[in-house]
């Protein structure tokens, strides 16, 4: 989408410059997230770059790299500091992850109107996120990242209310208030991480889907989904056995089963696999595996 | 004896996908109308296919025969409910079915999986005058009879299961 790489350059540079009102704001919050992404993906020094990649590249497709990292390093690490090409693609996928866990907790935790949060969102992470480069100040010793990137969303949203108020009393009557000053707890809101863990879910099963299809095992993510996701995550009916061994041609029992622990080894293996880009400690990825089950089963 | 493998409290939430751990530690889930078809489908499975897993050896063996060519193409469900059967493959059959009933992570649902050994080892007394179990009478018939309950065993089954259980009543040990 070239026009769409210069517009958002552009859009960068003018921001620089502080030319005009800053980001533009779309209606939906898909085209919201699309736009954040895309930001990320084309920021440059230079304008008029025009060989960005378009932001679903390297998530939804899913490189060698991506499913099958060649190095333990956090994420987080490489989204602070290297490469620039590291960098933004490591930030990408990190947005992409946390963003809408983010928008969840504004949402609904701290009660602001969904197009508020996402124009909150929107300066934030263009202010703090790749500004200031917030994420390279995170410290994996001092707690999680994700209560790192809460604590901070929530101070620039108490600070950008302060200000607001300020703005306010110099010029009583002059437009409405943002939204109401958001709770002084930090923690994460039960919301932000419920979708945190279904962030995590969804990737694990989107490197399944790609590691099934590339290595023409279509049968493994038939049987996983339509035995196992679809009757966990949608209350379905698992697919009948009939339909099951006429649909992708099990001999046996014994095969349909073995196909059916096969595909749960291998969405273990993909949930752990993401769960890794965050922490290295194997005894720390089980306690983080444990604690978004928890997370999970308190949604209910 | 409990139907584990089809109770609904045991239907996955999104949450078990986290744990998946968990997941991998029971069987797969099978409702009481998948039963019937996991049996009916067991039943026309070749013998070959699953026993080859369980004692090559003893298959090989099976193989070097003068019937192996009969033996081997055989179905299970031929195995159970033709009057010819051979004692060497139910024997091989039961020990397939045992393995299976304490295997959580098995080829078969355990219910299945007890169906067959109970019909291994009362086909070989009725057919071949051969007892392949230590089980004495009262405790086989303990067991047939509460298989005989579940509603989705197919009619041949059945009926091998209920003769089987007539003999031992005439046969009392």
């Amino acid at each position: 989408m070239p026009h769409t790489n210069h517009y958002w350059t552009n859009a960068v540079e003018n921001k620089r410059r502080g030319i005009g009102k800053g980001w533009p704001v779309p209606r939906s919050f898909r085209s919201w997230t699309f736009t954040i992404l895309t930001i990320v993906l084309c920021s440059r020094p230079k304008a008029d770059s025009m060989d960005a990649a378009p932001p679903d590249e390297g998530f939804a497709a899913g490189s060698s790299d991506e499913l099958f990292p060649a190095t333990r390093w956090s994420l987080v690490e490489r989204a602070g500091c290297g490469d620039e090409q590291s960098v933004r693609q490591a930030l990408g996928t990190l947005l992409q992850r946390y963003l809408p866990a983010l928008r969840i907790h504004l949402v609904a935790r701290r009660r602001i109107q969904p197009d508020d949060a996402d124009e909150l969102l929107q300066d934030f992470i263009a202010a703090k996120v790749l500004e200031r480069n917030l994420v390279a100040l995170a410290d994996q010793s001092r707690g999680k990242f994700r209560t790192f990137l809460l604590t901070a969303l929530n101070r620039y949203v108490i600070d950008k209310k302060r200000r607001q108020a300020a703005l306010k009393r110099q010029r009583p009557g002059d437009g409405q208030e943002m939204f109401d000053m958001p709770a002084a707890d930090p923690s994460p809101s039960r919301a932000f991480d419920v979708e945190w863990a279904r962030q995590i879910l969804a990737e694990a099963m989107r490197r399944m889907s790609v590691e099934c299809e590339r290595s023409g095992r279509n049968d493994l993510w038939g049987v996983f989904q339509e035995r196992i996701v679809l009757p966990a995550t949608e209350g379905a009916e698992p697919i009948a056995y009939e339909a099951l061994i006429s649909r992708y041609g099990f001999e046996s029992p014994a095969q349909a089963s073995n196909s059916m622990i096969t595909a749960k080894r291998m969405f273990a293996r993909h949930l752990r696999g993401v769960v890794a880009e965050y922490l290295d400690d194997p005894a720390e990825i089980d306690e983080e595996l444990r604690e978004l089950r928890r997370i999970a089963s308190a949604s209910h | 004896m409990p139907e584990h493998s089809t109770d609904p409290d045991n239907a996955p939430s999104w949450a078990d996908l986290i744990d998946i751990d968990s997941m991998d530690k029971g069987p797969p889930v099978w409702s009481g109308n998948d039963l019937g078809a996991v049996l009916r489908h067991q039943l026309s499975a070749p013998i070959q296919f699953d026993l080859s897993n369980l004692d090559a050896q003893a298959v090989a063996n099976l193989q070097q025969s003068p019937q192996a060519g009969r033996l081997l193409v055989s179905t299970f469900g031929q195995l159970l409910h033709e009057a010819d059967p051979n004692p060497e493959l139910l024997d091989l059959t039961r020990r397939f079915a045992k393995s299976a009933m304490n295997d959580q992570n098995g080829p078969l649902p355990r219910e299945v999986a007890l169906v067959l050994y109970y019909a291994c080892i009362l086909v070989a007394l009725i057919h071949c005058g051969r007892r392949i179990t230590r089980l004495d009478n009262d405790a086989l018939a303990r067991g047939v009879r509460s298989v005989l309950e579940w509603q989705w065993l197919d009619l041949r089954t059945r009926e091998v299961l209920q003769r089987g259980l007539d003999d031992l009543a005439a046969k009392p040990g």
